[in-house]
């Protein structure tokens, strides 16, 4: 009993060795694309997904996690909620929430996204655009300056 | 069917635990899974287990003695090439043409 459980905590710990995986990850729905698989062309998803292997072509992921795990190798742009990167990638990445970059990352490409995270020892080559926030609720951002103008024409 | 048959019939998606039959970890990695919402169109090379149950367009070509494993959820239009074939029982192969050692699966 003791050591079945061992080797289930070990085993995952040897599939992630760079991601923060979890028996969860295994048991929830969730993608892989395991180290020896290459595949060239169009991916498209609608749920986790973890690359360990070989992607080159298109990534049209939606509103879901993608991880390049620390052995992945993507040479195309990436569009995800949140997209975490262990591994390598020569393409745009657009990341709705977050990107965060591991220190083994090593990106070349423009990065599009509301939140970055960047490990220190990440390599990175490229743009980051950080304009895809969202606009906070509230007031106007126009309001505050109409307020300073008129304060300085009464001043003036 | 032996312990050693090459096309076993053990549960795909839980995969834990991996082990071997001597209990090491790393004698056998993850297989690859392409989720059922997963649409695919090109060529796919793998040398590890692959369980299909999204939607493929193109090439598969196993490099090894792995496992394709195809589940009723899949939608495949091209050409399926491996040394183990395993198809769910109820999965549509009209335009599909699968090689190597074909088995049956109903689960």
């Amino acid at each position: 009993m003791f050591s079945k459980k061992k080797e289930e905590e070990s085993d995952y710990e040897r599939t992630e060795p760079g991601v923060p995986t979890s028996p969860d990850v295994r048991r929830r729905k969730t993608s892989v694309i395991g180290p020896t698989l290459k595949f060239k062309g169009e991916l498209s998803a609608n749920e986790d997904l973890i690359i360990e292997g070989e992607i080159e072509g298109t990534i049209a992921h939606q509103d879901k996690n993608l991880t390049v795990g620390k052995e992945g190798r993507v040479k195309a742009n990436i569009n995800a909620r949140t997209v975490e990167i262990y591994g390598r990638v020569d393409g745009d990445i657009h990341g709705e929430d977050v990107v965060k970059l591991a220190k083994s990352a090593d990106v070349k490409g423009n990065i599009f996204c509301a939140r970055i995270m960047m490990e220190d020892g990440a390599r990175f080559s490229g743009n980051i655009d950080m304009g895809q926030t969202k606009k906070a609720p509230g007031k106007p951002t126009s309001l505050p300056i109409a307020e300073s103008a008129k304060q300085i024409e009464s001043a003036g | 069917m032996t312990a050693r048959d090459p096309v076993p019939d053990e549960p795909l998606r839980d995969c834990e635990p991996l082990a071997d039959e001597k209990g090491s970890p790393y004698a056998r990695p993850l297989p690859s899974i392409i989720g059922s919402t997963v649409v695919m169109k090109g060529d796919l090379i793998v040398g590890e287990d692959l369980v299909i149950e999204g939607t493929f367009d193109g090439t598969i070509t196993g490099k090894g003695p792995d496992t394709v494993t195809v589940r009723r959820t899949a939608q495949l239009r091209g050409e399926v090439s491996a040394s183990n074939v395993r198809v769910e029982d109820g999965t549509n192969l009209e335009n599909t043409v699968l090689s190597g050692r074909i088995g049956r699966t109903d689960r």
